[in-house]
């Protein structure tokens, strides 16, 4: 779908919003036919938290959890997209002209942590490394788990978004146990601290972060399910 | 107590004795130690159980219930790569001048690399101090971390250059790092710090290692950033 927003605005902004396995993906198109720079404030209508594009886990400038704020050169067009796990709505966005940009685009603050963080790079390790937790009291807290023992790779990640890219990975993990387990320095606290820090994660602590959150807990679901 | 002071330790490579020299300069200014090393945290967690910093990054403690009392002050950090994933690097620089603003002065031993948790702290830093091994191929890394030391304006109060067998050349490793260097000599008694968690200072207040940290901290005192 690709319908142009209808009003007076200067700016002109089109959008596309496609939904999959519960997420919206939003492309909104803004021209500028000016031939001044003008300010444009795109804001989702959509009931959820904004997933921006990242760098090293950062949003992007000029996001923040409500939509994007930036500017539009003359003459010019420019293309930003984000994700919502919610409900399609029509239009998804609404995009609002601020009028002619009156000062020049500030240089970002190099000491700002998340201008630090884009520069240099998260520290954060990678899913992948993350040792496997402590397998031996999770069943008892877990009834019914015992069911998916032994379920292969495909049936796993089919069951939830992002969950083909991922299996593969962490079904592979998932049969060598010990595979890194040595790096946790104490198993007994690190166990369930992992699966309640990416459990809170993917609850909405920091919705989209790398794009692959929503997915963490039927990861580990799954950890448990074959252990 | 004069206003807030944040100072980080940082070497750039491995090995080089930052965690060592960052408590030593903790026990000579009376801060709190704090180790910022997410991925390899290295400082001794050994003073009874409670939140670390992956907690405190992560949401889930208060950046002062997480400080630990003992010889030294000190903030640990979690040892587990799942904390470590969990942990949010952007909220360094606010928990860092949080502890800062309690208790007067914080130091932070950074981690080695060039990546965001070295520039958090470097970016909120008012004084930095650089550790390196006494050979060349040591300060390649140290002028790396001290350029970009320059780029986050933490200003460099000194250079240590650790575990120094003879009388390295102070003055010409000071005239390329553009900060008076300190040699710390090479004596098992600061190795002993990080397994015992009192440095020198305490322990052998007349010794000659003593006396260099405590070289090194009036360094950091002078330095301009700092009160």
């Amino acid at each position: 779908m690709n319908e142009p927003e209808a009003g007076p605005r200067v700016v002109r902004a089109s959008w596309t919003a496609s939904a999959v396995d519960g997420v919206v993906l939003v492309g909104v198109r803004l021209r500028n036919p000016t031939p001044v720079v003008r300010a444009v404030r795109v804001e989702s209508r959509l009931d959820g938290s904004v997933m921006p594009p990242r760098s090293s886990g950062v949003p992007e400038r000029g996001w923040d959890d409500d939509g994007f704020s930036g500017v539009v050169e003359p003459g010019a067009e420019r293309a930003i997209g984000f994700a919502v796990a919610a409900p399609v709505e029509r239009p998804p966005v609404e995009v609002v002209d601020r009028g002619r940009a009156t000062e020049p685009a500030a240089d970002p603050d190099v000491t700002a942590p998340a201008e630090v963080c884009r520069t240099l790079g998260s520290p954060r390790p990678p899913r992948d490394a993350i040792p496997l937790p402590d397998p031996e009291p999770l069943p008892d807290r877990l009834p019914g788990r015992e069911e998916r023992r032994g379920s292969d790779v495909t049936d796993t990640g089919s069951r939830g978004p992002g969950g083909t890219r991922q299996s593969g990975h962490e079904a592979a993990a998932s049969r060598q146990p010990d595979a890194g387990g040595g790096l946790a320095a104490s198993p007994d606290r690190d166990g369930p601290a992992s699966l309640e820090a990416d459990g809170g994660r993917a609850a909405g602590g920091r919705p989209g972060d790398d794009g692959d959150e929503e997915s963490s807990i039927d990861v580990e679901d799954f950890r448990w399910g074959v252990q | 107590m004069g206003r807030p002071v944040i100072v980080a330790v940082a070497g750039g490579k491995g090995g080089a004795g930052t965690s060592t020299l960052a408590v030593e300069l903790g026990g000579a200014l009376g801060a709190v130690v704090v180790d910022a090393d997410l991925g390899m945290a290295d400082l001794p967690a050994t003073r009874g159980r409670g939140p670390d910093l992956h907690d405190v990054l992560a949401g889930r403690a208060d950046p002062l219930e997480a400080v630990r009392g003992g010889p030294v002050r000190l903030l640990p950090c979690g040892r587990s790569l799942a904390g470590a994933r969990a942990s949010d690097v952007r909220a360094l620089g606010d928990v860092l001048r949080t502890v800062a603003a309690d208790y007067g002065t914080v130091v932070v031993d950074c981690p080695n690399g060039l990546r965001a948790d070295v520039g958090v702290p470097l970016a909120v830093a008012d004084a930095c101090v650089l550790v390196a091994s006494p050979r060349g191929f040591a300060l390649a890394d140290a002028i790396r971390t001290r350029e970009l030391a320059r780029e986050l304006d933490a200003g460099l109060a000194a250079a240590a250059l650790n575990r120094a067998v003879e009388d390295p050349p102070v003055d010409a490793v000071g005239r390329a790092l553009g900060a008076p260097a300190v040699a710390i000599p090479a004596d098992p008694r600061l190795g002993r710090t990080l397994e015992t968690g009192v440095p020198v200072v305490d322990r052998a207040p007349g010794s000659q290692p003593a006396a260099r940290v405590d070289r090194l901290a009036d360094r950091v005192r002078n330095c301009r950033g700092t009160p």
